[in-house]
Formats: structure tokens, sequence, C-alpha cells
């Protein structure tokens, strides 16, 4: 009996082995795509517009008969909002599945984790992590060879609202308040800060907060006695409301500059609407253009939720990445990912919904993607203009 | 790499860290919320002195190792003295406090972005290498007389006193080799992921050791490790969906504790010899009620 | 353009101080209950908060309850579900007399799987109360006063006046306080134990139920909103675990220190301060601010 027991235990342990092994498919019939999102864990709602996106884009192209005669199929794995679980799935889809390539997910923390894997690895990662780390390599100062981001990077956007305070709105004297354990957070505020003092304006205070904390407050009250003319606020959704609302409670007038999550979140029913009124911010895409519209519909009828942010652009990551495939397919009548990562190189004007993408491949990053800036008027946003990474 | 060897890389660093709380609180009755950091300390010492530094591989880890027990040394000189779920907080305070600084020297750790570009030097062979090598440490240590004497304390620290055993002096030599072990998983794991955050540290995982460590039982080393294999290998293999895995932990935990408070495991232990069971050495005391329940260890003595 | 002097400054901070400790107190009042009768540190409490913080917002949402119903709803809320986790959880463990790691193991558990019940069923994304308030502060002197920290000190104040009430003179508060003494001397009086710990249960999930609504309202609504108890427990630890009076005065401090330290120093490393606070104030001076000794669980 206690053998038996001893053996179960052994055997028990082996299944997950066999599980694994037996898993293996290699229709050479599809042409299969990774897909590493947060299906669940705090960031689902990003994880969720992306895979949403790109499934539409991928029924699309395969009603209209697929890549050169091949069905896309798209292999998501979930990363639970944990950086390890994104290195597995990543390890998984080219080790079991061997997909051709890879959408990668919006968060900054696991682009800069997977860079370094991709380069082992060679499977290309086109994906949304917005930090300039994970595309280009900090040693070198080269791009990693097989990452790709289809969207403007963290540096890009903070310096998009930092060149529109200064230029247009004229505003000299900033304060900023950020989450210093949060990567999204920290990755705006500094090149915020280091474009600011780089062309005449100054940063008076710069007061962080930890992830834990719900009460800015003590660093609101230290921001309004340096009497900034205007507080940059690269903050993480839950805590856009939190920090509109505690600011406008302290009676802080300085206007307010945002980032790409204020929408919807500025607006959320527990902030004072006069808490938000009046805040700018950039954003990838342009609400009121009709193209995007009827993606929105579209996108709504189909899954039930509202698009966001992340659905525009994620449709836009994967369409470059369709249409890099299917030169690579026309010019070599076959496909693999290397090819893949050097017509990424070439992506050039792909008419998305964030504008004319095209892909430098000295960063592997976009060049010339203007973001739009809206400001929040009668507590909706509304667009005030376009605008482009100011040239140095 | 293949995708299984990942996993079962990931499942070995995964066991040496649980052996870390597996040796305080099977030997101490204690337990540490802080027990991560000094996973954390471990993969960003070790990864710091590789990458800026240019120190060996192995070298790097020793010394961090070294740095993990000093530090360790400190921490539990000043909390070892005061009741075990102050312990428990105090640690708590301490791993917070411990990412805390990890987030705020961004010029050495990379802050909330993480530090990447970790050469990838943890080879599935020197995984399973230290594997062995630490459970074989923790066997020892655990069925050895000072093994023993832990034990005594833990179940009557006054009673172990008067006998000439030095409970704090004991507390101590455990929490450092639980620390150790702990900061050795985290280089192997730095050198293994080549990406260390500070949010992988926090006090969450480190109640997930506990988790397994009760799951199997926190007097078998067989439990231990086979409550380190099956509830971190197991989900990743299958994938489902996390929130059913963490709710499942937790059910597992309030089941074993309610009703089999000494874990699936109990005393039993996986002897090579043929794989029968061997009674440890240390285990004696556990004679249990019925025969059967005693079989496979179910008594906790110390209750 | 904005009143900066530094006066003002010092008596913002200060209030920002003194309402972050109403916060801890509310939190710290409930768990030190629990602790003072069956000397282990709840952290299920946490999970209790999230709980009612949740119920509170479906009300508030889908009934569209006023300020009072929602926050009544919440509070009674707690009571059930802290009851539930007694009876369930901690129950058995009492029974057997299990020791003080297992209570501790529970309850940690207990606070990751009630956080787990609410991801499941919300989702991990984070949600807003309505705007039950319509005026959010008011200024008096250059300082902003906000009112949800105003309702959250009466709420604090009247809780603890009422609980200091009942322990003293109603038959079960008695009970609760003898109990506090030594359970086992309790029972053999004649008391019925298990009742007297479900009420403590009760009230402590009452104190949960109230802070949880509370909590929801001043910030936003996420699974994880219970993990606020460490704060609980610090100020406890601060105060003196053994007492009501030194869980609220601590909170207080806890509340002043922090913004003290970010005024100071900056959010960063507070974390790293506080922790050594801590630890000095368990070492040096484990009875904290109260000096309330407790005898050690035998």
């Amino acid at each position: 009996m206690r053998k038996s027991l001893a053996l179960f235990l052994v055997v028990a342990m082996l299944v997950p082995v066999m599980a694994l092994t037996a898993g293996c498919s290699g229709g050479s019939k599809e042409i299969l795509i990774g897909n590493i999102q947060d299906l669940t864990g705090p960031n689902k709602a990003f994880g969720v517009a992306m895979t949403n996106a790109a499934q539409m884009y991928i029924e699309k192209l395969n009603a209209a008969g697929g890549i050169g005669g091949k069905q896309l199929r798209m292999i998501s794995y979930d990363t639970k909002s944990d950086v390890n679980e994104a290195i597995n799935a990543y390890n998984r889809l080219i080790d079991q599945d061997k997909v051709l390539a890879v959408l990668g997910p919006p968060i900054a923390n696991m682009g800069i984790a997977l860079a370094p894997i991709s380069v082992t690895k060679k499977v290309p990662i086109i994906g949304l992590f917005m930090d300039e780390k994970a595309t280009t390599d900090a040693k070198t100062g080269q791009p990693f060879t097989y990452m790709f981001l289809a969207q403007n990077s963290a540096g890009t956007q903070a310096r998009i609202m930092a060149s529109y305070a200064i230029n247009e709105l004229k505003l000299k004297k900033f304060a900023v308040l950020y989450n210093q354990q949060n990567a999204y957070s920290v990755s705006l505020a500094e090149p915020f800060i280091a474009y600011v003092t780089a062309h005449g304006g100054t940063v008076v205070d710069k007061e962080t907060f930890l992830t834990a904390d719900k009460d800015y407050k003590t660093q609101l009250t230290k921001i309004k006695k340096a009497q900034p003319e205007a507080i940059y606020m690269p903050t993480y959704p839950q805590e856009i409301p939190l920090s509109l609302q505690q600011a406008y409670e302290l009676g802080i007038k300085a206007t307010i500059l945002g980032d790409n999550s204020y929408i919807p979140f500025a607006t959320a029913s527990n902030t004072d609407p006069k808490a938000a009124e009046g805040v700018y911010f950039p954003y990838g895409v342009d609400p009121a253009d009709a193209k995007l519209q009827q993606f929105a519909t579209d996108y709504k009828a189909k899954w039930g939720i509202a698009a966001i942010a992340q659905s525009y652009s994620g449709w836009d990551a994967f369409g470059a990445l369709a249409d890099a495939i299917k030169r690579a397919y026309a010019a070599n009548k076959k496909v693999t990912p290397d090819m893949v990562a050097a017509e990424m190189n070439k992506t050039k004007d792909y008419a998305g919904y964030q504008g004319a993408l095209t892909i430098s491949p000295d960063t592997h990053r976009p060049v010339g993607l203007p973001m739009v800036i809206l400001q929040i008027k009668g507590g909706k946003p509304t667009t005030l203009t376009q605008y482009k990474e100011p040239t140095q | 790499m293949s995708y299984f060897v990942t996993v079962g890389v990931f499942t070995a660093i995964t066991i040496i860290g649980v052996l870390g709380t597996f040796i305080l609180t099977g030997l101490t009755g204690l337990f540490s919320l802080g027990q991560a950091a000094f996973m954390g300390l471990g993969a960003y010492v070790s990864a710091l002195l590789v990458v800026t530094f240019h120190v060996p591989f192995p070298l790097a880890v020793v010394l961090a190792v070294l740095f993990a027990l000093g530090v360790g040394y400190f921490i539990g000189y000043t909390t070892l003295k005061i009741r075990q779920d102050f312990f428990a907080l105090a640690t708590f305070g301490f791993g917070e406090a411990v990412r805390a600084v990890m987030n705020e020297s961004v010029k050495w750790t990379g802050g909330a972005m993480g530090f990447a570009g970790v050469p990838q030097l943890t080879t599935p062979w020197l995984a399973a290498a230290a594997l062995i090598a630490a459970v074989w440490l923790v066997r020892n240590v655990r069925y050895s007389k000072f093994g023993r004497d832990c034990l005594a304390i833990r179940t009557d620290e006054l009673a172990a006193e008067v006998m000439g055993i030095n409970a704090f002096d004991h507390k101590l030599k455990v929490f450092l080799l639980g620390a150790g072990l702990s900061a050795f998983a985290g280089a192997l794991s730095a050198f293994f992921t080549t990406y260390v955050e500070p949010a992988m540290f926090g006090w969450t995982q480190s109640a997930v050791w506990i988790i397994m460590v009760f799951f199997g039982g926190r007097d078998s080393l067989t439990g231990a490790i086979f409550g380190a294999t099956t509830l971190s290998a197991l989900p990743e293999v299958l994938r489902f969906a996390s929130q059913w895995r963490v709710a499942i932990y937790c059910l597992i935990i309030l089941l074993i504790i309610n009703f089999r408070p000494a874990g699936l495991f109990g005393r039993w232990e996986l002897s090579f010899k043929g794989l029968s069971r061997r009674r440890p050495p240390g285990a004696g005391a556990g004679k249990g009620r019925r025969k059967a329940v005693a079989e496979k260890g179910g008594a906790d003595a110390d209750a | 353009m904005e009143g900066t002097s530094t006066f003002s400054f010092v008596v913002q901070q200060m209030v920002n101080g003194i309402s972050l400790g109403a916060v801890y107190a509310l939190i710290a009042v409930g768990f030190a209950l629990v602790f003072n009768v069956l000397k282990f540190s709840n952290f299920s409490h946490g999970g209790v908060i999230g709980i009612s913080a949740y119920v509170g917002f479906l009300g508030a949402l889908h009934l569209h309850l006023p300020l009072l119903p929602t926050l009544l709803l919440g509070t009674l809320a707690g009571g059930v579900v802290a009851s539930v986790v007694e009876f369930l959880a901690f129950r058995s463990i009492r029974k057997k007399r299990g020791q003080l790691v297992y209570f501790f193991v529970t309850s940690v558990t207990m606070l990751m799987l009630l956080e787990q019940v609410l991801v499941i069923f919300f989702g991990a994304s984070f949600f807003t109360y309505p705007q039950l308030i319509r005026t959010t502060s008011f200024t008096v002197g250059g300082v902003s006063i906000s009112i949800l920290y105003i309702l959250m000190m009466v709420c604090a104040a009247v809780a603890f006046a009422v609980l200091a009430w009942a322990l003293r003179y109603t038959k079960v508060g008695i009970a609760i306080r003898a109990a506090s003494n030594d359970l086992t001397t309790t029972n053999l009086m004649g008391v019925n134990v298990d009742f007297i710990v479900l009420a403590t249960f009760f009230v402590s999930g009452l104190l949960a139920g109230l802070s949880g609504v509370l909590l929801g309202m001043a910030y936003t609504l996420y699974p994880q909103i219970g993990q606020l108890v460490v704060k609980g427990f610090i100020a406890s630890v601060l105060g003196g675990l053994g007492s009501l009076t030194g869980a609220a005065m601590g909170a207080l401090a806890l509340g002043i220190v922090e913004v003290f330290l970010i005024t100071v120093m900056g959010a960063g490393l507070s974390p790293a301060v506080i922790f050594v606070l801590m630890v000095v104030f368990l070492l040096v001076r484990p009875q904290g601010f109260a000096g309330v000794s407790f005898k050690e669980k035998a």
C-alpha cells in the first residue's frame, strides 16, 4: 500500500509531462500567430481589447482568403499580469506551438523582459509595450532585432504632452506626480521632466507615491505650495480619478496634464465633474474620427463591450504584422519569423486607426505618428488638435 | 530550451525557494511574510554584480547569498525575540521595506521598470544540481540533532530551554538558512528569466510559499516538494485562469487546516531506497492514534 | 493665486494626517477587537472590508440607495460575512485548540480567498461609487477639509463610543471582555464562548463593513481594497495590540507619521522607515502607546 501510494505520486507528477508532449500540432495549412496578453488580473481590460481586435482582424482576413491561401489562427496565452508568465508563454509559443510571430502585451515590463529573450528565440514580437527599453537595447543603443512597437512610445507621448504645454499652452512652471512603483507611470514622468528642463521650463516639484497609497493629498499639498502653473500626472487608470479628485478638493487651480489612460477614467462617477474639467491629455486615436466610430460599433456588436484605446492600437499592431507577413509571403512564397522581422522594418504608411504607421528600422518604433490632444470640456473629452513629436 | 524544460527549471527554483520557507516554518513554527524579499535580494545583488560590476557568475551568487545572510542576521537578530505572529508581521514590514528600497534606488536597480538583460546562465543542469544540493542540505538539517532540537523548541519553547537548548540561537540559525536558500533561489531565477522587478517579491509571493508548505505538510520534506511542484507546475501546464487558481489554493488550504492540519503528507517521507517508506530518524515521536493514521503520520504531535 | 503660507501648509498637512489617521482608525479598531479576544492578527478583516465595500456599491448603484442606507447595508454585510468566516474557518481550529500558526495562516488565506471571490465576480479592474455626497470638501482659511474624511472621523468616533459603551455595560460586552482575559475560564464560568466569539467577529465585521463602504467611496473600489488592513495592523502595533484605545491612537499617529515622512523625504522610502518604527515598537514597547499588556496565549 505504501509502495502504491509512492508510485501513485510519481505518476501524478509525470502526468503533466505527458500532457505537454502530447499537445504538439504541426499543421502547415495554417499560419499560427501567438498572442501574449493579460486575460485575467488587474490589466485584463487592455489584454482583452488587444485580443478581441486581433481576432476581428483575423476573421476579416480569413474571410478574404487568408494569406497565400492559408488561414490565420491565433494562439492566446494568459500572462495573468505576471512577467514570468509572459516569459513562459513566449517560450511555449515558440517551442511547442511553433508560431510565426507574436502579438505582444501592452505592458512595459513584459516588453522589457521579453526583449533579451527574443534575441535568442528569434521570433518577432509586435506589441504596445510603450517603454523604449523594450525596443532599444540599453547596452548597445541598437534596436532589438525582433521587437516592434506599434504605437507611440512613452517617451514620445511624454514629449508630445510637454511640448504642447510649453509651446501651445505657454506654460513654464511644472510639477509632476506619479506612481514610483509603476513602470508606465515612471516611463512617462522621466522623459517629460527631461524635455521640460531642456526646453526652458522648470520642474518646481516632483512627487511620487506607491501603488498601495490611495491618498495623495500630502504630495498634492506640497505641489500646491510650490505654485506650479501645470501638474503632469501620468498615473494608472485606478489612480486617475483619485489624483484628480484630491487635487480638486485641495483647491489646486493649476492646469492638469494627463496621459493616454485618461479616457475614460478621468470622468469616473466618484469624481466631481469639476475636478476633471479643463484637463489636457494626449491620446493615440481621435475619438471624433468617423472611421473609428464604425469600428467601435462593430466591436461593441461583436464583443458586447466598448472598444478602448488598445482595441484600436491593437488592431493597428496586428494589421501591420499581417501586412508584413503578406509582403514576406509575396516575395518568398514562404514565410519565416526572420522574414517577418525584416518586413516589419519596412512598414511604411500602414493606414491604421492611429494614423499612418511607419516603423523606423533604427528604433523599431513608429516615426512621425501623431497623437491627438484632448481636453475635457463640459465633462466630455473634446478633440483639440493633432500633434506630432517635436523635432529636437 | 524546450518549454517543458523551462517549466522544470522554474519549478526547481520554486522548490528551492519553498525549502527556505519549509525549513523556517517546519523547524520553528515561525513564518515569514518577507521570505520573498530575500529572494529579491539574492536576485538583485547577483544580477547587479554580474551585469554592472562584471563579477563572475558563481562568485556573484555566493556574494548575493552572503549579502542576504548579512541582512538576514540583522533582521533575525532584531525580530526573532518577539511573538510569532508579530514576527510574521515584522517580516512583512521588512519585505515591503526591501521593495521600497528596490523601487527607490532607480540608478542601480532600474526601479519599477525592472532590471533586464541579465545573461541566462542558469542552465537546466545547474538548476537540477542546485535543487539536489538544497534538498540534501535541508534533509540533513531537518533530521539532525539540531533539527530535533528545533522541533523541541517549536513544540514547547520553555521546556526546550529548560533542557538546555538555546532557542533564540537555534531560531536565528534556521532563519539564516531559510534566508540563504531563498536568496539562492532568487539568484538562480534572475539568471534564468533574465529579468527582475520589485513587484515579483511582494508578500503575496511569501504567502504562496507558505501555502505550498502547508499543502504538502510542514513536517514532511517530500510533502513540501510535492506541494511546490504541484501548485506551481500544474497550473502552468493546465494554464487555467489565475483567479480560479488562487481561489482553489485558498480553499485547499482552508480544508487542509481544518481537516488535516499536518498537510497531505503529514510526516511521511519518500525514501529512495526502493521507493519504500522509511521512518525518518526524527519522526519517532509521531506515534499516532490509530495505525492507519499513524502510517501517514497524520497525528499532529504538537497541536 | 493660491493661499500657500507656511502656516496654512502645515495646518493642511496636519489635516491630511488626521484624515488619513481616521481612515486607519476605523480599520484598526475592528482588527484590534478580534485580537483582543482570540489573540491572533486577523487578516481576514481585510477580506470582509472588501466584500462589504462591493455590497454597498451594488446597493448604491442598482437600488439607488442614498448615503445612510448604503452605509447601513455595507455595515450589516460586514457583520454577516465576518460571522460566516468565523463559523467556517476559525471555529474548528479553536475547538481543536489549534496553534496560533493555523489561525494566522487561515486568516491570511481568507483574505486572499475573499479577494479572489471579488475578482471572480467583478473582475480585477476597478469601479467607482456613484456620487453619494454632493459637495466633497470645504475650505477654512485656505485649508481644505474633505467631507468624506469628516464623515469617516464621525463614524470612527461614533463606532468607537458605541463599542466602548457596549463592552462596558452590555452583557455580551462584559462577556467579550471576560473572554479577552481568558477564554477557558470564561467558558468554565458558564458563558457560551462560541456565541461570544461569534459576537466579537460580528461586531468587528460591522466595523469592517463600515470602513469598507467609506473606503470605497473615498477611494476607488478594487478587489485588493482590503489590503489596507495592513495599515490597521501597523496602527495596532504602534498603539498596543491589546487595546482598542491604543489602536485608535496608533492609527492617528500612523496617519500623521506617514504625512510627515512624505512631506520630509517623499513617499518612496517611507515604508522602510515605518518598518523600522514598527520593529522598534515591537521590541522596545510591545505594549504600544496605550501601555496595555496582554497575556501570551498558552
